[in-house]
C-alpha cells in the first residue's frame, strides 16, 4: 500500500481533482449557450470528418506499404522501414515545421518555383489547407498500419495461402477468402488506433491547418486561451475524453482478440525478391513514394534552417540564396521587440530543465507503483486501470484542468513539468513493470539467504536487472517532455517558453528571420529527440511491446 | 498419368534436385523416401505448382503442366502441419475447395458431409479447427484435400507431427483410403516404416536424384547402394576392393560371396551383411570379435562387437568374451 501512496496522491491532486473541476464546470447549465452548442457540434463534426479522411488515406498508403515490407526483400527495405517509423516519435512541431520547410509559403519548393518562373506569390498553397492536415496525419501514422498489419502479414503462415491455391483458389480469391479474413483483426486495430491519434491530434492541426480548422482539441485550446470561455472548453474536453475512452476500450478488446490465434512463423519465410515485372514496378513505385513522403519533410527542415532563401523587399520574384548560420546565431540575441523577453535559446534550457524534472518525478513516482504491479494482488488489479487513465486525457485537456484548478498559482513555471509527468507516468510504469516482474522471487530469496540485507538485495539483484528498463523509461520521459506541445501551449508562460511553444510562436509570425529561427529550433529539437529515440531503441528489452 | 522428367532445382545456390525422373500410374501410391533436406518437399511443391523448377518437365497424361498455375492443376496437397484455415470451422475448411469450384450449395453440403464421414469426423463439423487435437486436424486436412476429388493426391510428411500410436492408426486409415480409390498419390516421408507400409512403389531420393525404385520388397532385398543400405538400416555395410569373381578384399580379410559379380578386379565396392546372417562358430568368412555391447530387442539379442559389426543372436553371449562367428557366402551381398 505504501508503494502506491506517492503516485496515488500525485494523480489525485494533479489529475482527478482537475478532472472533477472540468466535470463540474461542464455540468453547469449556464455554460451551454445555443451558440456554444452550435460551435461544439460543428467542431465535433469536423473532428470526425478529418479523422475519418486521415484514417482512410493512411490505410490507403499503409496497407500497400505493409505488404511491401512483409513480402518483399529489396535493397532499400531496412532504410525505408526505419524512415517510416521515425515520424511517429517526433514532436508535432517538428513535423509541422518540416512540412512547412518543404511545402510552406517560405518552403524551398515554393521559393524555387517563384525564382524559376519569376512568380510574385508562392504557387503552392499548402499551409492552412485541409490537405496539409491530412498529409501530415498520413506521415505520422502510416507506421502504425505498417507495424500492426505488417506484423500480422509476416507471421501469416505462407502455407495457408498455398493450401488455398492447391484447393483451386486463384490469386484474387486467395486474398479475399484467406489473407484478408486473417488480417481483419489487425486491420481493424490499426484503423482504430490511427483514428484515435487523428481524432486527438492537436499540434499538426494548429500549426499546419490554422485556427480555421478547429478540431475538439484545437477548440479547447482556443476557447481557453483566446475567448476565456472555460465552461465551453470544459464541455468540449468532456466530449473528447468520453470519445477517447470509448475508442481505447474498443481497441483493447480488439488487441486481446488479436493475440489469440495461430502460432508465430519465422518471418523470413514470407520474404521474396520481386521477380515479375509487375512486382518490380510495385516495389519501385511504392519505395519511391515512401522515400519522397518521408524523407523530404525530415531533410527539408535542417537544410532550410541553414539556407538563406529570401527575396529582398519589393522583389519577391528575385530570390537570393546561399548558406547561412544566421538563424542559429540569432537564437542567442535578445532583441527588443522580439517575441520573448529572453533570448530564444533560453527556450532550449527551459525545455531541458522541464524534461529533467519530468524524468525525476515520473521515475520516483513510477518505480514504487511498478514494483507493486510486478506482483499484482487484487488491489493492484483494481487500481491499475485508474493509473492508466491519464492516457485517455489529451494533453490539452490536462492543461485546461490545471488552469481551472490552479489558476491562482499558474504563474509558476512548475506546472509544465507536472503536466509532462502525468503524460509520461503511464509509459514509465508500463516499461518498468515487465522488467521488475521478470525477476523471480527465488533470486531475492537466494540473495537474502546468502546474507544480503534488503537494501543490498535491491542493489545487487533488482537494480542490475531493471537498469536498462529504467534508463529507457527515463529517456522516454525526457523526449516526451521535450517535444510535448499541447499542455505546454496552455501552461508555458511567455517568459518561460519551451522549444515547441517557441517554434510555434516563431512560425506564426511574419518575416524571414522568424521563419528561419523556427527552422533552426525545430532542427535542434529534431536532433535531440532523434538521439533520444536511438537511445531507447538501444535500451529496449528484446521482446518488449511496441504499442 | 504423371511423368516427372529431369527436374532440376537449387536452393540458395546449392543444387537440391539434380535430374529427378519418375512417373506415377493410375491408382498407384508412390512413396518418396529421403533424409530431411533432400528436397522431397520441394519436389512436391514443384509438382503442385507452388514453386518452379529450373529445368525439366512435368507431364499429366502427356500434356505439359508448364504455365498451368497451382489453382488450376487440380492436385490435392496435404501439408506437413496441415495448414488448416484458422478463421474457418471444420466444415468450412473442408468446403473451401468446393466453394472455389463454385459448386451449388446443396452439393457442397452433401460432399462435405461425405468427406467428414470418410475420416470419422462427422460430429466435429461445427468445431473450431484450433480446438482440435493433432490427429483430428490431420484428418480434417485429409478430408479437405479429398473433398474436391483431386486428380492427384500429395502428402508432405503428413504424420510427422504425431505421436507413435496415433501415427499407426492414421497410417492404416490412409492406406485404406488410398487402396480403395483410383486416385494416384505421391507420399513424401523420411520415415521408412511409414514408407514401407503405404507404398505401392518406393523411390529413394538421395543427393538430388532417385537412386533406387521398386516395390518395398524389391528395395528391401536389393537396396542397390551403400547409402541406401545405411539409410534403410539394413545392416553392416563394408567397404572393399573387388578381387574378381566372387571374392572381395575388406578390412576384415578376404570375404567370399555366393555369386560372382561383373566387377573388374581392383574396383572399390560395398558389401552388405545383414545382422541375421551370422552363424556361431568357425567357418568361411570368420567375422568374430569381442562382445562390446549387448542389447535385448524383442526376439533376439543385438550384439555389437569390438570390430564395429552388429549381429542378431538368439542367445546372449557373455559381455567382453571373444565370440566366434562366421557368415556363409549367401549372407554377404553385393551393393550394386
Amino acid at each position: 500500500m505504501a508503494l502506491w501512496l506517492p503516485a496515488s496522491l500525485f494523480l489525485a491532486v494533479f489529475f482527478f481533482h482537475p478532472l472533477s473541476r472540468i466535470l463540474t464546470l461542464s455540468l453547469n447549465p449556464a455554460a451551454l449557450t445555443s451558440a456554444g452548442l452550435e460551435r461544439a457540434a460543428s467542431v465535433f463534426a469536423f473532428t470526425l470528418l478529418q479523422a475519418v479522411l486521415s484514417t482512410i488515406l493512411t490505410l490507403l498508403l499503409g496497407l500497400p506499404a505493409a505488404w511491401l515490407f512483409a513480402r518483399y526483400d529489396f535493397a532499400a527495405r531496412p532504410l525505408l522501414r526505419v524512415l517510416t517509423a521515425i515520424p511517429f516519435m517526433l514532436p508535432t512541431v517538428v513535423v509541422a515545421a518540416g512540412f512547412n520547410a518543404w511545402l510552406g509559403g517560405r518552403g524551398w519548393l515554393n521559393l524555387l518555383l517563384m525564382d524559376t518562373f519569376g512568380l510574385e506569390t508562392p504557387p503552392i498553397r499548402f499551409v492552412g489547407t485541409l490537405s496539409a492536415i491530412l498529409l501530415a496525419h498520413v506521415f505520422y501514422n502510416t507506421t502504425i498500419v505498417v507495424r500492426l498489419v505488417g506484423n500480422a502479414l509476416t507471421h501469416l503462415d505462407p502455407r495457408l495461402e498455398q493450401a488455398a491455391c492447391t484447393l483451386g483458389a486463384g490469386p484474387r480469391r486467395v486474398f479475399t477468402a484467406v489473407t484478408l479474413p486473417l488480417l481483419r483483426p489487425s486491420l481493424l486495430a490499426a484503423a482504430l488506433l490511427v483514428f484515435l491519434f487523428d481524432f486527438t491530434s492537436f499540434g499538426v492541426i494548429l500549426l499546419l491547418g490554422g485556427a480555421r480548422f478547429a478540431t475538439l482539441e484545437v477548440e479547447i485550446y482556443l476557447q481557453t486561451i483566446q475567448y476565456f470561455n472555460l465552461p465551453l472548453a470544459a464541455w468540449l474536453a468532456l466530449i473528447q475524453l468520453l470519445c477517447t475512452l470509448a475508442f481505447s476500450a474498443l481497441y483493447s478488446r480488439l488487441v486481446t482478440r488479436l493475440t489469440a490465434p495461430v502460432g508465430p512463423r519465422p518471418a523470413a519465410a514470407n520474404l521474396r525478391r520481386p521477380r515479375t515485372l509487375r512486382q518490380r514496378l510495385f516495389v519501385a513505385a511504392l519505395s519511391g513514394l515512401l522515400l519522397l513522403l518521408f524523407a523530404l519533410p525530415l531533410l527539408s527542415l535542417p537544410v532550410r534552417s541553414l539556407t538563406r532563401l529570401e527575396a529582398d523587399l519589393g522583389q519577391r520574384g528575385q530570390v537570393r540564396y546561399g548558406l547561412t548560420g544566421d538563424y542559429y546565431a540569432e537564437l542567442f540575441v535578445n532583441r527588443s521587440g522580439s517575441l520573448f523577453y529572453v533570448p530564444p535559446f533560453r527556450a532550449l534550457f527551459n525545455s531541458l530543465a522541464y524534461a529533467g524534472l519530468t524524468v525525476i518525478l515520473s521515475l520516483s513516482l513510477g518505480f514504487p507503483v511498478a514494483s507493486a504491479l510486478a506482483r499484482p494482488g487484487r488491489l493492484e488489479r483494481l487500481l491499475d486501470p485508474l493509473l492508466m487513465l491519464p492516457l485517455g486525457a489529451s494533453a490539452v485537456t490536462l492543461g485546461l484542468g490545471f488552469i481551472v484548478s490552479f489558476g491562482r498559482w499558474l504563474a509558476s513555471p512548475l506546472f509544465v513539468p507536472l503536466a509532462h509527468t502525468l503524460i509520461a507516468l503511464p509509459f514509465v510504469i508500463r516499461s518498468l513493470q515487465p522488467a521488475l516482474a521478470s525477476i523471480p522471487d527465488r533470486l531475492r530469496q537466494a540473495a537474502a539467504s546468502l546474507g544480503a540485507s534488503p537494501a543490498r538485495v535491491w542493489q545487487t539483484v533488482d537494480w542490475p536487472i531493471v537498469r536498462r528498463a529504467a534508463l529507457a523509461a527515463a529517456v522516454f520521459a525526457f523526449t516526451v517532455s521535450l517535444g510535448e506541445f499541447g499542455a505546454a501551449a496552455l501552461l508555458a508562460r511567455p517568459e518561460f517558453p519551451t522549444l515547441p511553444t517557441a517554434i510555434y510562436r516563431f512560425l506564426s509570425q511574419p518575416g524571414g528571420m522568424n521563419y528561419g529561427q523556427a527552422m533552426a529550433m525545430a532542427t535542434l529539437l529534431m536532433l535531440v529527440t532523434g538521439a533520444g529515440i536511438l537511445a531507447i531503441e538501444k535500451l529496449r528489452l528484446p521482446g518488449a511491446g511496441e504499442f | 498419368m504423371l511423368e516427372v522428367i529431369d527436374l532440376h532445382k537449387s536452393y540458395q545456390g546449392q543444387p537440391l534436385l539434380e535430374g529427378v525422373t519418375f512417373s506415377v500410374a493410375a491408382g498407384e501410391t508412390v512413396c518418396l523416401l529421403g533424409a530431411s533436406g533432400s528436397g522431397k518437399s520441394t519436389l512436391l511443391r514443384i509438382i503442385a505448382g507452388l514453386e518452379e523448377a529450373e529445368r525439366g518437365r512435368l507431364l499429366w497424361e502427356g500434356e505439359d503442366l508448364a504455365g498451368l498455375p497451382a489453382h488450376r492443376r487440380g492436385f490435392g496437397l496435404v501439408f506437413q502441419d496441415y495448414a488448416l484455415f484458422p478463421h474457418l470451422n471444420v466444415a468450412e475448411n473442408v468446403a473451401f475447395g468446393l466453394r472455389m469450384q463454385n459448386r451449388p450449395r446443396h452439393e457442397i453440403e452433401q460432399r462435405v458431409a461425405e468427406a467428414l464421414a470418410g475420416v470419422n469426423l462427422s460430429a466435429f463439423a461445427d468445431r473450431r479447427v484450433t480446438d482440435l487435437s493433432g490427429g483430428e486436424q490431420q484428418r480434417v486436412a485429409l478430408a479437405r484435400a479429398l473433398a474436391t476429388r483431386p486428380r492427384l493426391l500429395m502428402f508432405d510428411e503428413p504424420l510427422g507431427a504425431l505421436d507413435r500410436t496415433l501415427r499407426q492408426d492414421l497410417l492404416d486409415e490412409l492406406r485404406r483410403l488410398l487402396r480403395g480409390g483410383s486416385t494416384p498419390a505421391i507420399y513424401v516421408t523420411h520415415d521408412q516404416e511409414e514408407a514401407f507400409a503405404i507404398a505401392d512403389r518406393l523411390l529413394l531420393l538421395h543427393a538430388g536424384r532417385i537412386v533406387r525404385q521398386g516395390s518395398p520388397a524389391e528395395v528391401w532385398r536389393r537396396p542397390g547402394s551403400a547409402w541406401a543400405a545405411r539409410f534403410l538400416g539394413l545392416g553392416n555395410v563394408l567397404a572393399g576392393r573387388a578381387l574378381g569373381g566372387a571374392r572381395v578384399e575388406t578390412a576384415f580379410g578376404v570375404l567370399e560371396t555366393a555369386q560372382a559379380a561383373d566387377v573388374p578386379a581392383g574396383q572399390p565396392v560395398s558389401l552388405l551383411i545383414r545382422p541375421g546372417a551370422a552363424r556361431p562358430g568357425e567357418g568361411v568368412n570368420p567375422l568374430g570379435g569381442r562382445v562390446a555391447d549387448l542389447l535385448f530387442q524383442n526376439e533376439h539379442y543385438r550384439v555389437t562387437l569390438d570390430n564395429g559389426l552388429t549381429f542378431h543372436l538368439d542367445e546372449a553371449p557373455p559381455r567382453g568374451a571373444f565370440l566366434a562367428l562366421h557368415v556363409p557366402p549367401e549372407g554377404v551381398e553385393w551393393l550394386l
